[in-house]
Protein backbone atom coordinates (compact mmCIF):
# COMPACT_ATOMS: atom_id res chain seq x y z
CA UNK A 1 0.00 0.00 0.00
CA UNK A 2 2.08 2.92 -0.93
CA UNK A 3 0.94 6.25 -0.43
CA UNK A 4 1.07 9.14 -2.67
CA UNK A 5 0.79 13.11 -2.00
CA UNK A 6 -1.44 15.28 -2.48
CA UNK A 7 -1.53 18.52 -3.77
CA UNK A 8 -4.65 20.46 -5.27
CA UNK A 9 -6.70 23.32 -5.02
CA UNK A 10 -6.10 26.94 -5.45
CA UNK A 11 -2.27 27.05 -6.44
CA UNK A 12 -1.61 23.91 -5.48
CA UNK A 13 -1.87 25.03 -1.80
CA UNK A 14 -3.97 22.31 -0.05
CA UNK A 15 -1.86 19.21 1.17
CA UNK A 16 -2.88 15.13 1.64
CA UNK A 17 -1.96 11.64 1.13
CA UNK A 18 -3.68 9.27 -0.71
CA UNK A 19 -3.78 5.76 -0.38
CA UNK A 20 -4.25 3.40 -3.01
CA UNK A 21 -7.33 0.50 -2.40
CA UNK A 22 -5.62 -2.80 -1.62
CA UNK A 23 -5.75 -3.94 -5.19
CA UNK A 24 -7.21 -7.80 -4.39
CA UNK A 25 -10.10 -5.73 -3.24
CA UNK A 26 -10.03 -2.93 -5.61
CA UNK A 27 -13.10 -2.28 -8.23
CA UNK A 28 -13.50 0.24 -10.07
CA UNK A 29 -17.16 1.34 -9.03
CA UNK A 30 -15.95 1.40 -5.58
CA UNK A 31 -16.35 5.23 -4.20
CA UNK A 32 -13.21 6.74 -2.56
CA UNK A 33 -13.31 7.94 1.14
CA UNK A 34 -12.07 11.62 1.76
CA UNK A 35 -10.94 12.59 5.61
CA UNK A 36 -11.12 15.93 6.28
CA UNK A 37 -9.91 17.08 9.41
CA UNK A 38 -11.28 16.27 12.96
CA UNK A 39 -11.48 19.83 14.55
CA UNK A 40 -8.28 21.64 14.41
CA UNK A 41 -5.61 18.58 14.00
CA UNK A 42 -3.88 18.26 11.28
CA UNK A 43 -4.70 15.58 8.73
CA UNK A 44 -3.30 12.88 10.60
CA UNK A 45 -6.02 12.95 13.14
CA UNK A 46 -5.89 12.56 16.99
CA UNK A 47 -3.47 10.68 18.10
CA UNK A 48 -2.84 9.47 14.15
CA UNK A 49 -6.84 8.13 14.15
CA UNK A 50 -7.30 9.28 10.65
CA UNK A 51 -4.48 7.40 9.29
CA UNK A 52 -5.25 4.70 10.40
CA UNK A 53 -9.01 4.73 9.07
CA UNK A 54 -7.80 5.69 5.59
CA UNK A 55 -5.53 2.45 5.91
CA UNK A 56 -7.91 0.25 7.34
CA UNK A 57 -10.82 1.08 4.47
CA UNK A 58 -8.40 1.24 2.04
CA UNK A 59 -7.04 -2.63 3.22
CA UNK A 60 -10.57 -3.50 2.57
CA UNK A 61 -10.64 -1.45 -1.20
CA UNK A 62 -11.56 1.83 -0.63
CA UNK A 63 -9.13 4.23 -1.99
CA UNK A 64 -8.46 6.62 0.52
CA UNK A 65 -7.30 10.81 1.00
CA UNK A 66 -6.96 12.31 4.28
CA UNK A 67 -6.49 16.06 3.46
CA UNK A 68 -5.93 19.23 5.61
CA UNK A 69 -8.66 21.88 5.19
CA UNK A 70 -7.31 25.28 4.22
CA UNK A 71 -5.81 26.74 6.75
CA UNK A 72 -5.00 23.88 9.20
CA UNK A 73 -1.90 21.16 8.78
CA UNK A 74 0.16 22.13 5.96
CA UNK A 75 -2.69 23.41 3.86
CA UNK A 76 -2.42 27.14 3.43
CA UNK A 77 -6.04 29.45 4.27
CA UNK A 78 -8.04 30.93 1.82
CA UNK A 79 -8.88 34.32 1.48
CA UNK A 80 -11.92 36.15 2.23
CA UNK A 81 -14.18 33.38 3.15
CA UNK A 82 -15.40 31.77 6.22
CA UNK A 83 -13.99 28.37 7.48
CA UNK A 84 -17.35 26.64 6.78
CA UNK A 85 -17.36 27.85 3.29
CA UNK A 86 -13.62 27.47 2.54
CA UNK A 87 -14.06 23.52 4.17
CA UNK A 88 -17.15 22.70 1.46
CA UNK A 89 -15.06 24.28 -1.15
CA UNK A 90 -11.56 22.08 0.06
CA UNK A 91 -13.64 19.08 0.04
CA UNK A 92 -15.03 19.77 -3.65
CA UNK A 93 -11.61 20.62 -4.55
CA UNK A 94 -10.34 17.51 -3.14
CA UNK A 95 -12.80 15.26 -5.05
CA UNK A 96 -12.30 17.26 -8.37
CA UNK A 97 -8.56 16.53 -7.94
CA UNK A 98 -9.47 12.93 -7.16
CA UNK A 99 -11.79 12.71 -10.43
CA UNK A 100 -8.82 14.13 -12.40
CA UNK A 101 -6.02 11.90 -11.51
CA UNK A 102 -7.72 8.44 -10.12
CA UNK A 103 -11.36 8.40 -12.31
CA UNK A 104 -13.51 8.37 -8.97
CA UNK A 105 -16.63 9.36 -9.73
CA UNK A 106 -18.56 8.83 -5.96
CA UNK A 107 -17.34 9.24 -2.61
CA UNK A 108 -17.63 8.78 1.08
CA UNK A 109 -16.90 11.18 3.88
CA UNK A 110 -15.63 10.69 6.60
CA UNK A 111 -15.47 12.86 9.92
CA UNK A 112 -15.34 13.68 13.20
CA UNK A 113 -16.76 16.28 15.43
CA UNK A 114 -16.38 19.17 13.32
CA UNK A 115 -15.12 16.93 10.41
CA UNK A 116 -18.97 15.29 10.62
CA UNK A 117 -20.26 19.03 10.24
CA UNK A 118 -18.45 20.04 7.33
CA UNK A 119 -19.17 16.64 5.95
CA UNK A 120 -22.96 17.35 6.13
CA UNK A 121 -22.23 20.76 4.21
CA UNK A 122 -20.46 19.20 1.82
CA UNK A 123 -22.99 16.31 1.29
CA UNK A 124 -25.63 19.04 0.61
CA UNK A 125 -23.68 20.75 -1.96
CA UNK A 126 -22.13 18.40 -4.35
CA UNK A 127 -23.91 15.37 -5.43
CA UNK A 128 -21.16 13.20 -6.04
CA UNK A 129 -20.92 12.21 -2.32
CA UNK A 130 -22.30 8.98 -2.11
CA UNK A 131 -22.24 8.15 1.25
CA UNK A 132 -21.20 10.25 4.58
CA UNK A 133 -19.80 8.77 7.87
CA UNK A 134 -20.60 11.27 10.91
CA UNK A 135 -18.32 10.13 14.43
CA UNK A 136 -20.11 12.50 16.79
CA UNK A 137 -21.99 14.32 15.13
CA UNK A 138 -24.93 17.21 16.24
CA UNK A 139 -26.86 14.93 19.32
CA UNK A 140 -30.47 16.17 20.81
CA UNK A 141 -31.65 15.03 24.00
CA UNK A 142 -34.72 13.14 24.44
CA UNK A 143 -37.13 13.08 27.88
CA UNK A 144 -35.73 9.21 27.54
CA UNK A 145 -32.11 10.81 27.41
CA UNK A 146 -33.58 12.33 30.47
CA UNK A 147 -34.52 9.72 32.27
CA UNK A 148 -31.96 7.36 31.75
CA UNK A 149 -29.37 10.31 32.86
CA UNK A 150 -31.84 10.68 35.76
CA UNK A 151 -31.65 6.85 36.98
CA UNK A 152 -27.98 6.35 36.02
CA UNK A 153 -27.64 9.65 39.09
CA UNK A 154 -30.09 8.18 41.61
CA UNK A 155 -28.08 4.41 41.32
CA UNK A 156 -24.65 6.10 42.20
CA UNK A 157 -24.22 7.33 45.88
CA UNK A 158 -21.77 10.02 44.85
CA UNK A 159 -24.84 12.17 43.20
CA UNK A 160 -26.82 11.82 46.79
CA UNK A 161 -23.45 13.14 48.25
CA UNK A 162 -24.05 15.88 45.49
CA UNK A 163 -26.83 16.83 45.90
CA UNK A 164 -26.64 17.31 49.88
CA UNK A 165 -23.86 19.77 48.94
CA UNK A 166 -26.10 21.88 46.56
CA UNK A 167 -28.64 22.24 48.87
CA UNK A 168 -27.61 25.70 49.09
CA UNK A 169 -29.44 26.20 46.10
CA UNK A 170 -32.61 25.81 47.71
CA UNK A 171 -31.71 28.29 49.94
CA UNK A 172 -31.10 30.53 46.93
CA UNK A 173 -34.84 30.02 45.74
CA UNK A 174 -36.23 30.82 49.18
CA UNK A 175 -34.56 33.88 49.23
CA UNK A 176 -35.70 34.54 45.51
CA UNK A 177 -32.46 34.81 43.79
CA UNK A 178 -32.48 33.62 40.43
CA UNK A 179 -30.07 30.80 40.15
CA UNK A 180 -27.63 31.32 37.48
CA UNK A 181 -29.14 29.44 34.00
CA UNK A 182 -26.90 26.70 32.87
CA UNK A 183 -27.28 25.14 29.39
CA UNK A 184 -28.27 21.72 29.95
CA UNK A 185 -31.05 23.13 32.50
CA UNK A 186 -32.97 24.51 29.17
CA UNK A 187 -32.58 21.20 27.30
CA UNK A 188 -35.76 19.28 27.05
CA UNK A 189 -36.71 17.83 23.96
CA UNK A 190 -37.28 20.62 21.66
CA UNK A 191 -35.21 22.97 23.65
CA UNK A 192 -32.30 25.06 22.37
CA UNK A 193 -29.67 22.93 21.67
CA UNK A 194 -26.08 22.79 23.55
CA UNK A 195 -22.99 23.51 22.31
CA UNK A 196 -20.63 20.66 22.42
CA UNK A 197 -16.63 20.45 21.47
CA UNK A 198 -16.70 24.00 20.68
CA UNK A 199 -19.71 23.83 18.29
CA UNK A 200 -22.62 25.51 17.94
CA UNK A 201 -25.65 23.24 17.38
CA UNK A 202 -28.33 24.22 14.76
CA UNK A 203 -31.72 23.49 15.54
CA UNK A 204 -32.99 20.03 15.21
CA UNK A 205 -35.47 21.04 12.47
CA UNK A 206 -32.85 22.45 10.67
CA UNK A 207 -30.41 19.22 11.05
CA UNK A 208 -33.10 17.03 10.44
CA UNK A 209 -33.96 18.97 7.26
CA UNK A 210 -30.13 18.87 6.22
CA UNK A 211 -30.17 15.31 6.43
CA UNK A 212 -33.35 14.50 4.90
CA UNK A 213 -31.98 16.56 1.87
CA UNK A 214 -29.17 13.99 1.50
CA UNK A 215 -30.95 11.05 2.14
CA UNK A 216 -33.49 12.32 -0.54
CA UNK A 217 -31.22 12.12 -3.22
CA UNK A 218 -29.78 8.69 -2.46
CA UNK A 219 -27.39 9.22 -0.60
CA UNK A 220 -26.44 7.23 2.65
CA UNK A 221 -25.15 7.98 6.15
CA UNK A 222 -23.67 6.66 9.24
CA UNK A 223 -23.95 8.12 12.27
CA UNK A 224 -21.90 6.56 15.33
CA UNK A 225 -21.79 8.41 18.59
CA UNK A 226 -19.07 7.34 21.32
CA UNK A 227 -19.60 7.60 25.52
CA UNK A 228 -17.78 11.47 24.99
CA UNK A 229 -21.21 12.78 23.90
CA UNK A 230 -22.71 10.93 27.21
CA UNK A 231 -24.05 14.61 28.37
CA UNK A 232 -26.42 14.58 24.72
CA UNK A 233 -26.73 11.14 24.29
CA UNK A 234 -26.94 7.95 26.18
CA UNK A 235 -28.78 5.17 24.44
CA UNK A 236 -28.93 3.60 21.32
CA UNK A 237 -31.73 4.04 20.00
CA UNK A 238 -31.99 7.83 20.74
CA UNK A 239 -31.51 9.20 17.45
CA UNK A 240 -34.63 7.16 16.16
CA UNK A 241 -36.42 8.82 19.26
CA UNK A 242 -35.18 12.11 18.30
CA UNK A 243 -35.78 12.57 14.87
CA UNK A 244 -38.79 10.34 14.80
CA UNK A 245 -41.23 13.26 13.78
CA UNK A 246 -39.14 13.68 10.29
CA UNK A 247 -39.58 10.66 8.88
CA UNK A 248 -36.31 10.44 7.99
CA UNK A 249 -36.31 7.10 6.43
CA UNK A 250 -34.09 3.74 6.01
CA UNK A 251 -30.79 5.20 4.59
CA UNK A 252 -29.28 6.55 7.68
CA UNK A 253 -28.12 3.95 10.08
CA UNK A 254 -26.45 4.51 13.43
CA UNK A 255 -24.14 2.84 16.39
CA UNK A 256 -23.53 3.87 19.91
CA UNK A 257 -20.48 3.49 21.44
CA UNK A 258 -20.41 4.22 25.14
CA UNK A 259 -17.22 2.63 26.10
CA UNK A 260 -15.67 5.10 22.91
CA UNK A 261 -14.46 8.42 24.08
CA UNK A 262 -14.99 11.12 21.87
CA UNK A 263 -11.13 10.73 19.75
CA UNK A 264 -10.99 6.88 19.77
CA UNK A 265 -8.35 7.37 22.14
CA UNK A 266 -7.99 3.54 23.13
CA UNK A 267 -6.11 1.30 20.21
CA UNK A 268 -8.52 -1.41 20.95
CA UNK A 269 -11.38 1.14 20.15
CA UNK A 270 -9.65 2.53 17.06
CA UNK A 271 -9.61 -0.74 16.18
CA UNK A 272 -13.32 -1.22 16.44
CA UNK A 273 -14.53 1.66 14.64
CA UNK A 274 -12.32 1.15 11.60
CA UNK A 275 -14.48 -2.29 11.45
CA UNK A 276 -17.44 -0.82 11.94
CA UNK A 277 -17.10 1.52 9.03
CA UNK A 278 -15.45 -1.04 6.55
CA UNK A 279 -18.64 -3.03 7.65
CA UNK A 280 -20.90 -0.98 6.59
CA UNK A 281 -19.33 0.70 3.58
CA UNK A 282 -18.64 -3.34 2.00
CA UNK A 283 -22.48 -3.54 3.07
CA UNK A 284 -23.38 -0.46 0.90
CA UNK A 285 -20.76 -0.99 -1.99
CA UNK A 286 -19.85 -4.58 -2.18
CA UNK A 287 -17.02 -5.23 -4.42
CA UNK A 288 -18.97 -6.90 -7.31
CA UNK A 289 -21.37 -4.35 -7.34
CA UNK A 290 -21.56 -0.84 -8.79
CA UNK A 291 -24.52 0.38 -7.78
CA UNK A 292 -25.28 0.85 -3.53
CA UNK A 293 -27.36 -1.40 -1.80
CA UNK A 294 -30.88 0.38 -1.82
CA UNK A 295 -31.24 -0.46 2.33
CA UNK A 296 -28.92 -1.00 4.99
CA UNK A 297 -30.94 -1.44 7.69
CA UNK A 298 -32.97 0.09 9.42
CA UNK A 299 -33.11 4.05 11.14
CA UNK A 300 -31.55 4.43 14.89
CA UNK B 1 7.44 23.56 0.61
CA UNK B 2 7.83 20.48 -0.54
CA UNK B 3 6.23 17.57 0.98
CA UNK B 4 7.84 14.20 -0.52
CA UNK B 5 8.20 10.91 0.35
CA UNK B 6 12.08 9.15 0.81
CA UNK B 7 14.18 6.24 2.23
CA UNK B 8 14.06 2.81 1.39
CA UNK B 9 10.68 1.52 -0.50
CA UNK B 10 9.90 -0.81 2.35
CA UNK B 11 9.95 2.04 4.54
CA UNK B 12 9.19 5.11 3.26
CA UNK B 13 9.40 8.44 5.50
CA UNK B 14 7.39 11.19 5.02
CA UNK B 15 9.30 14.47 4.99
CA UNK B 16 8.43 18.05 4.10
CA UNK B 17 11.59 20.21 3.14
CA UNK B 18 11.37 23.99 3.45
CA UNK B 19 13.71 25.46 1.13
CA UNK B 20 15.24 28.99 1.75
CA UNK B 21 12.65 31.93 1.09
CA UNK B 22 15.64 34.21 0.20
CA UNK B 23 17.59 34.88 -2.52
CA UNK B 24 21.10 34.52 -0.72
CA UNK B 25 20.21 31.25 1.78
CA UNK B 26 22.76 30.69 4.55
CA UNK B 27 24.84 27.79 4.23
CA UNK B 28 22.63 25.83 7.06
CA UNK B 29 19.89 23.41 7.43
CA UNK B 30 17.87 22.90 10.19
CA UNK B 31 16.38 18.87 11.04
CA UNK B 32 13.45 19.16 13.05
CA UNK B 33 13.11 15.96 14.77
CA UNK B 34 9.81 14.88 16.40
CA UNK B 35 8.75 13.94 19.87
CA UNK B 36 6.81 10.72 20.49
CA UNK B 37 2.85 9.94 20.44
CA UNK B 38 0.56 12.96 21.38
CA UNK B 39 3.38 15.27 21.84
CA UNK B 40 4.34 14.53 17.97
CA UNK B 41 0.13 16.09 17.02
CA UNK B 42 0.77 18.96 19.57
CA UNK B 43 4.44 19.24 17.37
CA UNK B 44 2.73 19.61 14.26
CA UNK B 45 1.77 22.92 14.25
CA UNK B 46 5.03 24.20 16.10
CA UNK B 47 7.35 22.64 14.02
CA UNK B 48 5.40 24.08 10.54
CA UNK B 49 5.19 27.35 12.02
CA UNK B 50 9.59 26.99 12.80
CA UNK B 51 10.18 25.90 10.07
CA UNK B 52 8.27 28.28 7.96
CA UNK B 53 9.88 31.58 9.79
CA UNK B 54 13.42 29.82 9.40
CA UNK B 55 13.17 29.44 5.54
CA UNK B 56 12.35 33.05 5.60
CA UNK B 57 15.47 33.41 7.26
CA UNK B 58 17.35 31.72 4.71
CA UNK B 59 17.52 28.22 6.22
CA UNK B 60 16.59 25.23 4.70
CA UNK B 61 14.45 23.21 6.95
CA UNK B 62 13.63 19.21 6.92
CA UNK B 63 11.05 18.00 9.02
CA UNK B 64 9.73 14.61 8.90
CA UNK B 65 7.92 11.44 10.57
CA UNK B 66 9.06 8.38 11.76
CA UNK B 67 8.49 5.03 10.31
CA UNK B 68 5.08 4.20 11.98
CA UNK B 69 4.38 7.56 12.68
CA UNK B 70 2.34 10.83 11.00
CA UNK B 71 2.03 9.86 7.47
CA UNK B 72 5.24 7.87 6.92
CA UNK B 73 5.02 3.98 6.27
CA UNK B 74 3.82 1.64 8.67
CA UNK B 75 2.11 1.73 12.33
CA UNK B 76 3.55 2.31 15.78
CA UNK B 77 3.90 -1.33 16.74
CA UNK B 78 6.26 -2.00 13.70
CA UNK B 79 8.58 0.96 15.03
CA UNK B 80 11.15 0.63 17.39
CA UNK B 81 13.89 3.20 19.33
CA UNK B 82 16.86 1.95 17.39
CA UNK B 83 14.98 2.00 14.14
CA UNK B 84 13.74 5.55 14.97
CA UNK B 85 17.88 6.69 15.21
CA UNK B 86 18.05 5.52 11.54
CA UNK B 87 15.57 7.43 10.18
CA UNK B 88 16.91 10.46 11.82
CA UNK B 89 20.15 9.56 10.09
CA UNK B 90 18.62 9.09 6.76
CA UNK B 91 16.77 12.12 7.21
CA UNK B 92 20.07 14.10 8.16
CA UNK B 93 21.42 12.47 4.85
CA UNK B 94 18.22 13.70 2.99
CA UNK B 95 18.72 17.11 4.08
CA UNK B 96 22.25 17.30 3.01
CA UNK B 97 21.56 15.96 -0.12
CA UNK B 98 18.46 18.74 -0.49
CA UNK B 99 20.12 21.88 0.33
CA UNK B 100 23.73 21.15 -0.42
CA UNK B 101 24.40 22.53 3.26
CA UNK B 102 27.75 21.62 4.58
CA UNK B 103 26.44 23.01 8.69
CA UNK B 104 23.57 21.39 9.97
CA UNK B 105 21.76 21.64 13.36
CA UNK B 106 19.02 19.44 15.03
CA UNK B 107 16.38 20.96 17.20
CA UNK B 108 14.79 17.87 19.03
CA UNK B 109 11.70 18.10 21.21
CA UNK B 110 11.24 16.02 24.11
CA UNK B 111 11.77 12.56 22.85
CA UNK B 112 12.64 13.67 20.14
CA UNK B 113 15.95 15.87 21.61
CA UNK B 114 16.82 12.72 23.26
CA UNK B 115 16.77 11.09 20.24
CA UNK B 116 18.82 13.30 18.31
CA UNK B 117 21.17 12.91 21.24
CA UNK B 118 21.20 9.14 20.78
CA UNK B 119 21.47 9.92 16.97
CA UNK B 120 24.47 11.71 16.91
CA UNK B 121 26.55 9.77 18.30
CA UNK B 122 26.65 7.37 15.22
CA UNK B 123 27.35 10.44 12.25
CA UNK B 124 30.65 10.18 10.87
CA UNK B 125 30.83 14.55 11.61
CA UNK B 126 29.66 16.60 14.17
CA UNK B 127 26.68 18.63 13.81
CA UNK B 128 27.19 21.99 14.20
CA UNK B 129 24.80 22.82 16.61
CA UNK B 130 22.19 20.42 18.42
CA UNK B 131 19.09 22.24 20.22
CA UNK B 132 17.25 20.31 22.77
CA UNK B 133 14.18 21.07 23.79
CA UNK B 134 12.83 19.80 27.19
CA UNK B 135 14.49 16.62 26.49
CA UNK B 136 13.28 13.23 27.84
CA UNK B 137 16.30 12.92 30.86
CA UNK B 138 14.75 10.03 32.54
CA UNK B 139 13.22 7.46 30.79
CA UNK B 140 11.38 5.30 33.47
CA UNK B 141 9.96 9.15 34.63
CA UNK B 142 8.63 9.35 30.85
CA UNK B 143 7.13 5.85 30.91
CA UNK B 144 5.47 7.33 34.42
CA UNK B 145 4.35 10.62 32.87
CA UNK B 146 2.79 8.78 29.95
CA UNK B 147 0.92 6.17 31.52
CA UNK B 148 -1.20 9.06 34.19
CA UNK B 149 -1.61 11.34 31.54
CA UNK B 150 -3.59 8.23 29.90
CA UNK B 151 -5.38 7.39 32.70
CA UNK B 152 -6.16 11.21 33.88
CA UNK B 153 -7.25 11.68 30.28
CA UNK B 154 -9.47 8.66 30.00
CA UNK B 155 -11.27 9.47 33.67
CA UNK B 156 -11.81 12.69 32.08
CA UNK B 157 -13.15 11.21 29.01
CA UNK B 158 -15.35 8.62 29.73
CA UNK B 159 -17.63 8.17 33.35
CA UNK B 160 -16.82 5.21 34.92
CA UNK B 161 -12.94 4.53 32.90
CA UNK B 162 -11.15 2.01 34.79
CA UNK B 163 -7.50 0.85 33.41
CA UNK B 164 -7.55 -2.24 31.97
CA UNK B 165 -4.43 -4.29 31.59
CA UNK B 166 -4.34 -3.48 27.79
CA UNK B 167 -3.77 0.32 29.22
CA UNK B 168 -0.14 -0.82 30.19
CA UNK B 169 0.93 -1.00 26.39
CA UNK B 170 -0.88 2.21 24.81
CA UNK B 171 -0.36 6.08 25.75
CA UNK B 172 -2.92 8.40 24.96
CA UNK B 173 -3.88 6.45 21.68
CA UNK B 174 -0.20 5.25 20.79
CA UNK B 175 0.94 1.84 21.06
CA UNK B 176 3.64 1.15 23.69
CA UNK B 177 4.98 -2.30 22.94
CA UNK B 178 7.48 -3.83 25.15
CA UNK B 179 10.67 -3.73 23.12
CA UNK B 180 9.82 0.14 22.86
CA UNK B 181 9.26 0.47 26.68
CA UNK B 182 12.42 -1.11 27.52
CA UNK B 183 14.33 0.88 25.59
CA UNK B 184 12.71 4.18 26.78
CA UNK B 185 13.16 2.74 30.92
CA UNK B 186 16.53 2.56 29.70
CA UNK B 187 17.47 6.23 28.56
CA UNK B 188 19.25 8.03 31.05
CA UNK B 189 20.42 10.98 29.47
CA UNK B 190 22.52 12.45 32.29
CA UNK B 191 24.69 9.05 32.06
CA UNK B 192 25.49 9.73 28.50
CA UNK B 193 28.13 10.53 26.23
CA UNK B 194 28.12 14.18 25.09
CA UNK B 195 26.54 14.63 21.75
CA UNK B 196 28.72 14.94 18.69
CA UNK B 197 27.97 18.42 18.34
CA UNK B 198 29.92 21.38 18.46
CA UNK B 199 27.50 23.11 20.25
CA UNK B 200 25.02 21.95 22.15
CA UNK B 201 21.59 24.34 23.68
CA UNK B 202 19.06 22.92 25.87
CA UNK B 203 16.15 25.05 25.98
CA UNK B 204 14.29 23.90 29.41
CA UNK B 205 10.47 25.32 29.91
CA UNK B 206 9.41 22.88 32.33
CA UNK B 207 10.54 21.09 35.27
CA UNK B 208 11.07 17.25 34.57
CA UNK B 209 12.74 14.17 36.56
CA UNK B 210 16.04 14.04 36.15
CA UNK B 211 16.84 17.82 34.90
CA UNK B 212 19.21 19.17 37.47
CA UNK B 213 21.28 16.19 36.98
CA UNK B 214 21.39 16.44 33.24
CA UNK B 215 22.13 20.29 33.88
CA UNK B 216 25.45 18.98 35.98
CA UNK B 217 25.67 16.90 33.05
CA UNK B 218 25.61 19.03 29.88
CA UNK B 219 27.73 21.38 32.40
CA UNK B 220 30.71 19.16 31.74
CA UNK B 221 30.27 18.19 28.53
CA UNK B 222 33.19 20.12 26.22
CA UNK B 223 32.51 22.63 24.17
CA UNK B 224 30.07 25.39 23.72
CA UNK B 225 27.10 24.18 25.64
CA UNK B 226 24.34 26.45 27.00
CA UNK B 227 21.48 26.27 29.37
CA UNK B 228 17.84 28.49 28.62
CA UNK B 229 15.28 28.22 30.97
CA UNK B 230 12.56 29.63 30.02
CA UNK B 231 8.59 29.40 31.27
CA UNK B 232 6.31 28.03 28.99
CA UNK B 233 3.26 26.66 29.89
CA UNK B 234 3.39 23.72 27.07
CA UNK B 235 0.45 21.03 26.97
CA UNK B 236 3.37 18.25 26.72
CA UNK B 237 1.38 15.06 26.70
CA UNK B 238 -2.26 16.85 26.42
CA UNK B 239 -4.80 14.76 24.33
CA UNK B 240 -6.95 17.88 24.13
CA UNK B 241 -7.78 18.81 20.34
CA UNK B 242 -7.03 22.81 20.86
CA UNK B 243 -4.03 22.65 22.63
CA UNK B 244 -2.38 21.86 18.74
CA UNK B 245 -3.10 24.90 18.04
CA UNK B 246 -1.16 26.65 20.11
CA UNK B 247 2.11 27.59 19.44
CA UNK B 248 4.87 29.21 22.16
CA UNK B 249 6.61 31.86 20.12
CA UNK B 250 8.39 33.09 22.97
CA UNK B 251 10.57 29.94 22.40
CA UNK B 252 10.35 29.83 19.01
CA UNK B 253 11.70 32.86 18.88
CA UNK B 254 14.56 32.14 21.56
CA UNK B 255 15.25 29.13 19.61
CA UNK B 256 15.11 31.04 15.81
CA UNK B 257 17.73 33.36 17.35
CA UNK B 258 20.14 30.69 19.10
CA UNK B 259 19.96 29.11 15.60
CA UNK B 260 20.79 32.40 13.85
CA UNK B 261 23.72 33.06 16.08
CA UNK B 262 25.39 29.76 14.98
CA UNK B 263 28.23 30.16 12.32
Amino acid sequence: MKERIAQFGPGQTLMGIETPGAPNQSHPARPTWVFPNAGVVHRAGPHRLTVKLARRVALAGFPALRFDLSGLGDSRARSATTFEQAAVQDIRDAMDHLEQTTKASRFVLCGLCSGADNSVRAALADPRIAAIALLDPYAYRTIGFHVRRLVRRASNPASWQTLAARMGGVRRRFARQPRPALASDAESDGAPPRPMYGRPFPERSAFAADLRRIVDRGAHIFIVYSGGMDELYNHAGQFKAAFRRYRLGERIRTEFLPACNHTYTEIAQQRRLGDLLVAWAEGLFPAASANPRRQVGPVG
Amino acid sequence: MRPFFFGRSERLLFGTYHAPAVRSPRPGAVLLCNPFGQDAIYAHRIYATLAAKLSKLGQHVLRFDYYGTGDSAGEVEEGSQAAWLEDILEAHQELLASSGASRVIWVGLRYGATLAVLASQSLPRALASLILWDPVVDGTAYLQELAQAHATFMQQELRGWRPSPAEDCQALGFPLGPDLKRAIAAIDLAALCPPKARQVTVLSTSQKAGLDRFRQAVTGWSGAARWMEMISNSPWNSDEAMNTLLVPMDVLDAMIARIQEIR
